[in-house]
C-alpha cells in the first residue's frame, strides 16, 4: 500500500455524491447554508446546486450531485455524476465526499468502489452514525478507513456535527491505493464490503417494527388512500389558509407603489407602461410566491419524513391506469404551485416515456395563477349560491386532473407507446423532518421561480400590455 | 453485520407467492437488463437475502438495512428460494 498526500488544488472544487436518502443535500445545506445557487448540469436539464463554505482561512466549493444508487447506471443522473467526476464538459474536481449511510454499509459501499476506481481524491462522509450505534452497530472509523485508503469523517448533517472535521479532510487530503474489485462483479464487490464491515464494524443491525406498522396503514389499498386523501386536503388546505394574508399584502404592496409612480410620473405611454406593464407584470408574478413557497416548504417537509414514497405507490395503483407510474404524482403535486418546477421535478421519473409524458400533462394542473380565473368565473356564474360557487370551484379543479389524466392516457397509447418501468423503489425509513432544509430547499425553489418564471412572464406581460395599448 | 451461509430449498417460487417474514434469496429474475440493474445496484441482487415484509400491492421487501417497495407486476417475474436458515 503506498501512501501519498494530495494537496487540493486552488479551485478548491468538491464534489458531493451518495445513494437517495444518506442526508447529502442536508449536509450541502449545512456546509453552504444560503450561499449557493442553483443551475444546470451541462448539456442536461439535471440541476446542480453550487455553493461556499468556509472554515479557518480556507474556501471550498462544493456541488451537490444528484443522489444515485451507481456511477455506471445508463440514466441521465448517473451520467451526470460520471461526467462531474470525470470532468466531461466541466472542469475536474479536486476532490470527491462520498455520503455513505452507517446503517447500510455494504450497499453504500458499492459506490464507494466505483468512486474510488475514477482514481480521484476521495473523502467519506459517515452519516446516521448515532442511529447505527442505536441499532446496536459500533464503527471503527479509523480503521474502516484504512481498508478504504482514504479519509473517514462521522457527520451529523442535522446538526452540522463533524462539518469541521470533513473541512479539514479535504484541505489535508490523505488517499492511499488500495486493491479494489471489480465494479462489475457483484459477487466480488459484495465480497469486498464483507471483509471491510467484518474488519470495522462491530454488532448487528436491530430492525424495528415501527416502520412495519406504519407502512401496513400507509400502503394499504383502502387506509392508505383515507390517509393520502387527508394528507392531502390538509396541505392544500395549510396553502390557502396561511397564503392568504401574505397576498393581501403583496397585493396592498404592489398598489401603493403603482400608485406612487404613477402620481411622479405625467400620463402618457411611459406612464402606463411602467404602472401597468411593469409593475402590474412584477405584481402578477410575485402574488404567487406565497402559495408556491408554502407548497414546496410542506413537500420538503412530507419527502423528509418518508411518506412520499409511500404516497408515490398509493398513486401509483391509480396513475398506472393511465399509463403513468407512481413518481408521477410528485411533479404533479408540485404543478398545483407552478407547472415550471413541476416539470423541473418530472426528472424523478426514471422511464423516458414515462418522464415525457408526465412532463406534457402536467401544465393541466390547476396552478396558482388559475386561481384568480376560477374565483372570477365562479362569482359571476354564481353569484347567488356560495355552495354552488364552492362546487364549481372544486370543480375546476377536478377537470385539470382529469384533463391531465386522459391526455396522458391518449399520449401513452399513441405518440409515446410503449412499456413503461414497473415501479421500484426505496421506501426510507420514517424520520423527524428537518426544519432548516425545508426552508433552505423552500428559498432555493422560490429564487429558481423568481429567476426562470419571474422574468419570461414580466416580459411576456409587458408585451401583452404593448399590443393591447396599440390596439386601443 | 455477517453473513451466515443459507440452506436453500432447491425449488424456486416467484417472489409473489412468499409468505409475510419468510426470508429467501433472489435466484433469477426474469426481467430486463435496465431493471436487474436498478435493482441490483439498490442492493437487490442474485444471491441477496432478504426478508418480505408485506405481500401485495406494494411488495415490500428488506435487503439487509434497506427496504424496498415492489409493485406485483414485478414480483411475479422474480423467482426466490426460500432458505430455512438465514441472517
Amino acid at each position: 500500500m503506498s501512501s501519498s498526500d494530495l494537496q487540493i488544488k486552488k479551485d478548491n472544487s468538491i464534489l458531493l455524491l451518495g445513494n437517495p436518502n444518506v442526508g447529502k443535500t442536508t449536509l450541502f445545506n449545512r456546509l453552504c447554508g444560503l450561499r449557493s445557487a442553483t443551475a444546470n448540469f451541462p448539456g442536461s436539464t439535471v440541476e446542480a446546486r453550487k455553493g461556499k463554505s468556509s472554515r479557518s482561512n480556507s474556501t471550498l466549493t462544493f456541488t451537490d450531485l444528484p443522489g444515485i444508487y451507481s456511477l455506471n447506471a445508463k440514466d441521465e443522473l448517473s451520467a451526470v455524476c460520471r461526467n462531474s467526476i470525470d470532468g466531461v464538459d466541466c472542469a475536474p474536481p479536486d476532490a470527491v465526499v462520498v455520503i455513505i449511510d452507517a446503517t447500510n454499509l455494504r450497499r453504500n459501499l458499492t459506490i464507494v468502489n466505483e468512486v474510488l476506481h475514477h482514481e480521484i481524491p476521495c473523502v467519506i462522509a459517515l452519516s446516521m452514525v448515532d442511529i447505527a450505534q442505536k441499532s446496536g452497530l459500533t464503527i471503527d472509523v479509523s480503521k474502516f478507513g484504512e481498508k478504504l485508503g482514504c479519509a473517514v469523517v462521522g457527520v451529523h448533517p442535522r446538526t452540522g456535527a463533524g462539518t469541521n472535521e470533513l473541512h479539514e479532510a479535504l484541505v489535508n487530503l490523505k488517499n492511499s491505493k488500495v486493491a479494489l474489485p471489480d465494479v462489475n462483479d457483484f459477487k466480488v464487490v459484495n465480497t469486498w464490503a464483507n471483509e471491510i464491515i467484518a474488519s470495522s464494524v462491530g454488532g448487528e443491525l436491530a430492525t424495528g417494527t415501527f416502520t412495519d406498522r406504519l407502512d401496513r396503514t400507509f400502503t394499504h389499498p383502502f387506509l392508505g388512500l383515507v390517509v393520502f386523501a387527508s394528507v392531502m386536503t390538509g396541505l392544500f388546505w395549510t396553502i390557502f389558509t396561511l397564503a392568504a394574508f401574505p397576498m393581501d399584502l403583496v397585493d396592498v404592496i404592489f398598489g401603493y407603489v403603482g400608485a406612487t409612480v404613477g402620481g411622479l410620473l405625467p400620463a402618457g405611454d411611459l406612464h402606463d407602461m411602467l404602472v401597468d406593464g411593469v409593475i402590474g407584470g412584477v405584481a402578477g408574478t410575485v402574488v404567487f410566491l406565497p402559495q408556491i413557497c408554502i407548497l414546496f416548504f410542506l413537500i420538503s417537509l412530507l419527502e423528509d419524513t418518508g411518506y412520499l414514497a409511500r404516497a408515490a405507490f398509493v398513486m401509483d395503483r391509480l396513475l398506472r391506469k393511465f399509463g403513468l407510474p407512481g413518481q408521477s404524482f410528485v411533479p404533479f403535486l408540485s404543478a398545483h404551485a407552478c407547472a415550471i418546477p413541476a416539470i423541473m421535478a418530472a426528472r424523478i421519473v426514471p422511464d423516458r416515456r414515462d418522464r415525457i409524458a408526465t412532463i406534457l400533462v402536467a401544465p393541466f394542473f390547476s396552478c396558482s395563477a388559475r386561481l384568480p380565473v376560477y374565483v372570477l368565473l365562479v362569482g359571476v356564474l354564481f353569484i347567488d349560491s356560495p355552495f354552488l360557487a364552492g362546487l364549481a370551484f372544486f370543480g375546476c379543479y377536478i377537470l385539470g386532473a382529469v384533463a391531465a389524466l386522459f391526455t396522458a392516457l391518449l399520449l401513452r397509447k399513441t405518440v409515446i407507446s410503449g412499456s413503461s418501468r414497473p415501479m421500484m423503489l426505496e421506501l426510507p425509513t420514517y424520520k423527524m423532518p428537518s426544519l432548516r432544509t425545508a426552508f433552505l430547499n423552500t428559498f432555493d425553489r422560490a429564487w429558481v421561480f423568481m429567476k426562470n418564471a419571474g422574468t419570461v412572464i414580466l416580459a411576456i406581460v409587458v408585451i401583452l400590455w404593448w399590443m393591447s395599448a396599440r390596439s386601443d | 453485520m455477517t453473513l451466515i451461509s443459507p440452506t436453500i430449498e432447491f425449488d424456486c417460487i416467484p417472489l409473489s407467492q412468499l409468505g409475510e417474514r419468510e426470508q429467501a434469496v433472489v435466484h433469477m429474475a426474469d426481467l430486463d437488463v435496465d431493471e436487474r440493474e436498478a435493482l441490483a445496484s439498490m442492493g437487490f441482487h442474485e444471491d441477496a437475502t432478504f426478508e418480505l415484509c408485506q405481500q401485495g400491492q406494494p411488495c415490500i421487501i428488506q435487503v439487509e438495512a434497506t427496504r424496498l417497495g415492489l409493485s406485483s407486476e414485478l414480483t411475479s417475474r422474480i423467482m426466490v428460494r426460500r432458505c430455512t436458515v438465514c441472517s
